[in-house]
């Protein structure tokens, strides 16, 4: 029997990283939020890898944090071991990278959630969204509960009709042997949207206990942690340890004689695994020649005795898993805790949503995370953010934010997905964006806090002071390009570093250029310069030494904005353009670009279609 | 914002009665300064506009490409809304491409595709033109590129760019695969490695670029070379040839006097034909200069036409001449037809293809024509689209040379790849691939990544 349980404004489902994102962003805009979770101990919960960041997907971190979201926030203080990763291979690809303490990045995330003002959180499984006129009306859960609410933000992770494969056993199960949610799929799918199964997995959590840490090389963090968050103070907890391994032919071998027993050969998965991310029998038959590959054991928290295997995903049996592990150096004791699974769940074709990540067809639907055919935490998060905001404007009646490609990762992410689809769960990397020297995480408070603020995320004096790093970054650049330095100190400091000498004057900024000189080692030669932070030093380096590529790839945002910016009606009648060809009509009918930008991307749409496409439009105008 | 300035052939199928070079952009004024020469009147950026003036196209050189019409545009009040140039030729490809080629030497970019009506469309002034024909001619204009730059690159040219693509290419999955994957266990990235590949690759393909400008059947022709022994009637021949049809470009001394070359039409076809000193054994230094010049220009041709005396037996010099030919493109001319018609079975076998003729009289000459006529039809056809070929080949040399410059500097390897995926990007339009593999799914296919 249902019964009215309350009236929202904005009503989240799931509490995973995405739904997080999106309950606090709507909340924190000042609007009444529920967060409708399957289980109140598991908000937050990391399933997979107990890590936040890595490579891209530290940039999404930076980039929510510069939005106004919590995910950077939660990994400074649940972080165990920071590090940035690809030192040295330029600023473009450094990505900030933590170990995080997974019980207490729940704690904290379920306190957050409970603090904030506007925002209920409550345990149920949503069943069925409710619509009057075609526009959301509320959501009714497997109990009865019904919430009216005219925005809805869809952020069910793996849980829809999840299904957990170990060898010959599978299971009705979400992950962590959480309940799936059996109800929603059917509810999506008579609103008119196409599903799909996507699959992923994880390997064994293992008993710290059982291992021989002294055969393994020892990793640790940065001896200079970097926090995730502008605004975190303090100090960063980094002592804890990862640990190198790695397989051998004795491993292969046993996985390869078991290869029939597991489901992912058996033909019993059905779902489209990611290839970023194949499991350790995929990289076996693939990579036949390779002898051994790397295992990174890593720490489920700072007091955890669970340690997790990246590395090793895995769907086979238990007792295989067993024997493999065991070939493994320093493992040759160990005992599972918890053993490897793969997990097959319903997700929707993102290409039924908009940029702003809202669902055509059905207004104040939206949709974030694993539901859209992404992968990761930090994924989820990102679109977590742009769908709690876009909920809030639609209620406010106000546009949606679309981030662009050349804003950042999130904006490169949604547009992938959203205007080429994804056929395998879509993962974050540097390689899918075009503007990778403009999408730094270094400055990505630069490029999205004024947005945050905008929106209303950010606050004035977060703003500002922000500004201030880069303003003093700006001026200081500037003075570097008015001052000349020559004579004995200047060639001392050439010679030291192994850089060719000048002849006469040369300005700072020009030797800041040569890729040998930092700004730091210019010290000597430069009495006059003012004291700057970290940061703003950084910046100032970053910003002189890469200054030509970086303004042309300003010069490329340029010539693209142009197109970007030209919006296509939403009325537009493509069926009937019988000058495109008939895939790009049928595709462009479908996909309903926001932009001719966004149109150029959508594969099947050629040059000449968009030729005529901008003749039609032309003509329409006049 | 400025935008570059872009060039394409904007008419009709060639060849064709009036050829349009439409060049568009903050440039296009200055270029049609230095591009063509108004017969009366200041130069063509200082106006009249809108309205056909007649002059000469001019040549890097000074060499007058064609004598036509041409009208400049100013933005905002021209079909593109930026400053426009249209240059009505003679529609011939070969009078197309050489426009269009000075105009990329002039610093112009070969426009893509829907690109003209792109920045019409931006500047709001579409509605100019009628719809359906503006987008058949797009459609029918990359149809023809398209297939322009598959029959271009047969030959040979396309494997070589083809592997310098892949090896770019490979470097930058390699980076970015160590970047996006930093716990595998993956080959290091090595910067030193990526510099001396791109070196390579720019050395490459500056020589092709280079190749690509003396092999391309722009100004000249199709280069052929006419190989023979002395007196067996050579000289006649190219003379026979120039005067079956009217001659488009004036005589020309080659860069040696016994080498000397006519740029001779066989129905739609330019021929750029060389005339050389006789071969035979000889102790005059000069006659050895001359005769290594044969030799060098036969090897540089599409073709050789290897010239006998019909009337008389074969020499030893006569048999030197087929061995000079071996491996080329080549056909036997057996001239001199009307003084007695001897069999000659070694030429026969030795060439797939041989003529019976008489220089002198004219008969039998009009069947080699034709040939040549119809032997070059495919050339003619990517005419067009080569300047636009060699103009992207050189762009890809120069992204090369910058990245392996910067790489040598000591650049990260984020910032320097930057112009190694340009170099690719630019690579892919000369081979026309539709759709090539991208950086992340080459990672996918070459790297076991995984969690």
């Amino acid at each position: 029997m249902s019964y009215l349980a309350g009236i929202y404004e904005v009503v989240v489902i799931g509490g995973g990283h995405a739904g997080i994102e999106a309950a606090l962003a709507a909340a924190r805009l000042g609007h009444r939020t529920l967060m409708i979770t399957t289980n109140l101990d598991s908000v937050g919960n990391m399933p997979c890898n107990p890590s936040i960041g890595g490579t891209a997907k530290g940039q999404l971190v930076r980039e929510i944090d510069a939005l106004g979201g919590e995910m950077g926030r939660a990994a400074d203080a649940c972080g165990i071991q920071f590090r940035m990763l690809n030192r040295g291979k330029g600023p473009a690809v450094h990505s900030p990278r933590a170990q995080a303490d997974r019980a207490a990045y729940k704690q904290y995330m379920k306190e957050v959630l409970e603090h904030c003002e506007n925002l209920s959180i409550r345990q149920g499984e949503a069943a069925e969204i409710l619509t009057q006129e075609g526009k959301v009306s509320g959501v009714l859960c497997v109990g009865g509960a019904l919430y009216e609410t005219r925005a809805l933000v869809v952020c069910t992770g793996t849980f829809l009709n999840s299904r957990i494969f170990i060898g010959e056993q599978n299971i009705l199960s979400g992950p962590d042997g959480l309940a799936a949610a059996t109800h929603l799929t059917e509810s999506l799918e008579k609103l008119g949207l196409r599903t799909r199964r996507f699959k992923t997995g994880t390997p064994a959590r293992v008993d710290a206990r059982s291992i021989d840490f002294s055969a393994l090389e020892v990793q640790r963090g940065d001896e200079l942690p970097r926090p995730f968050s502008f605004d975190f103070q303090g100090q960063l907890y980094n002592d804890s340890l990862c640990y190198l391994t790695y397989t051998n032919s004795h491993t292969h071998e046993i996985i390869r004689k078991s290869l029939d027993r597991s489901p992912l050969y058996g033909g019993e998965i059905q779902g489209v695994g990611p290839r970023y991310c194949p499991s350790i029998e995929d990289k076996i038959v693939r990579f036949s020649t390779k002898e051994r590959h790397q295992v990174f054991i890593e720490p489920c928290g700072k007091n955890s005795g669970e340690m997790y295997l990246q590395g090793l995903s895995t769907s086979l049996p238990e007792d295989v898993q067993l024997a493999f592990l065991r070939t493994v150096p320093g493992l040759e004791k160990v005992e599972i805790m918890r053993p490897g699974y793969a997990i097959e769940y319903d997700c929707l074709d993102p290409t039924q949503l908009t940029a702003g990540l809202g669902v055509r067809g059905v207004p104040g639907l939206y949709a974030a995370g694993q539901i859209c055919g992404t992968s990761g935490y930090e994924e989820a998060a990102g679109q977590g953010l742009i769908a709690g905001v876009n909920a809030a404007r639609f209620l406010e009646g106000r546009e949606e934010v679309v981030l662009a490609r050349s804003d950042g990762y999130i904006g490169t992410l949604i547009d992938d997905i959203v205007t080429k689809g994804t056929n395998e769960p879509y993962r974050m990397m540097t390689s899918r964006s075009e503007y990778r020297l403009l999408l730094r995480q270094d400055n990505a408070d630069a490029r999205l806090m004024p947005l945050g603020h905008a929106i209303g995320l950010v606050s004035q004096q977060r703003l500002d002071k922000m500004q201030q790093d880069y303003d003093q970054a700006a001026q200081e650049i500037r003075r570097l390009e008015k001052t000349a330095v020559s004579g004995p100190a200047l060639a001392r400091v050439l010679e030291e570093r192994g850089s060719a000498p000048v002849g006469q004057g040369i300005l700072l900024s020009d030797l800041l250029r040569r890729p040998e000189i930092s700004y730091d080692c210019l010290a000597p030669l430069d009495p006059g310069r003012p004291f700057l932070s970290e940061k703003v030093r950084e910046q100032v380096e970053i910003q002189t030494k890469y200054q030509g590529y970086i303004q042309r790839e300003l010069r490329q945002v340029e010539e693209h904005k142009k197109l970007e910016e030209k919006r296509l009606p939403e009325d537009l009648d493509y069926l009937s353009m019988s000058t495109l060809r008939l895939e790009a009509r049928q595709k462009l009918d479908a996909l309903r670009p926001r932009s001719l930008g966004q149109a150029s991307r959508i594969s099947g749409v050629s040059p000449s279609d968009m030729a005529a496409l901008m003749i039609l439009l032309g003509q329409r105008g006049k | 914002m400025m935008e570059d300035t872009i060039a394409a052939y904007s008419g009709g199928t060639l060849p064709g009665a009036i050829g349009i070079c439409r060049i568009s952009g903050p440039q296009a004024f200055a270029l049609a300064d230095d591009l063509f020469f108004p017969q009366k009147g200041g130069k063509m950026s200082q106006g009249p506009f809108y309205t056909m003036r007649y002059g000469q196209v001019w040549a890097a050189d000074g060499r007058a490409l064609d004598l036509c019409l041409a009208c400049c545009y100013p933005g905002p009040s021209s079909y593109t809304g930026e400053d426009l140039l249209e240059i009505f030729c003679h529609g011939s490809q070969a009078v197309v491409a050489c426009i269009l080629e000075r105009a990329m030497e002039l610093g112009a970019r070969p426009a893509q595709a829907g690109e003209f009506t792109k920045r019409a469309f931006l500047a709001g002034k579409l509605d100019l033109t009628g719809v359906e024909a503006v987008a058949d001619l797009i459609e029918s204009q990359s149809a023809a590129a398209a297939k322009n730059a598959a029959s271009l690159l047969q030959g040979g040219i396309s494997r070589p760019i083809r592997q310098m693509r892949e090896k770019i290419f490979q470097q930058l999955t390699h980076f970015y695969a160590v970047c996006d994957y930093p716990d595998e266990d993956l080959d290091p990235f090595v910067s030193e490695e990526a510099r001396k590949v791109l070196e390579e690759c720019t050395a490459e393909l500056d020589k092709l670029y280079q190749g690509f400008q003396r092999g391309r059947v722009l100004k000249e022709g199709l280069p052929v070379t006419i190989l023979g022994r002395p007196n067996v009637g050579k000289s006649s021949l190219l003379n026979s040839l120039a005067g079956y049809e009217r001659a488009i470009v004036t005589d020309e001394a080659g860069t040696t006097r016994d080498v000397v070359t006519e740029s001779v039409r066989c129905g739609d076809t330019v021929l750029r034909l060389s005339d050389t000193a006789g071969l035979r054994e000889t102790s005059s230094q000069a006659e050895k200069m001359g005769i290594d010049k044969a030799r060098e220009s036969a090897r540089e041709s599409r073709l050789v036409l290897c010239v006998f005396d019909g009337s008389a037996p074969l020499t030893e010099e006569d048999k030197q001449v087929m061995e000079t030919a071996q491996g080329l493109e080549r056909a036997a001319i057996l001239n001199k037809w009307d003084k007695g018609a001897l069999d000659f079975p070694e030429v026969e076998q030795a060439f797939s293809k041989v003529f019976r003729l008489s220089a002198k009289t004219g008969e039998g000459v009009s069947e080699l024509c034709q040939w040549l006529a119809g032997l070059s039809q495919g050339e003619g056809e990517t005419l067009v689209t080569s300047a636009r070929q060699a103009a992207l080949l050189g762009k890809a040399a120069e992204s090369c040379r910058m990245a392996a410059e910067s790489a040598a500097m000591g650049f990260t390897a984020d910032a320097f790849l930057a112009d190694g995926e340009e170099a690719v990007r630019l690579l892919d339009e000369v081979l026309g691939d539709a759709v090539s593999e991208d950086i992340v799914h080459g990672i996918f296919s070459r790297f076991c990544v995984g969690k």
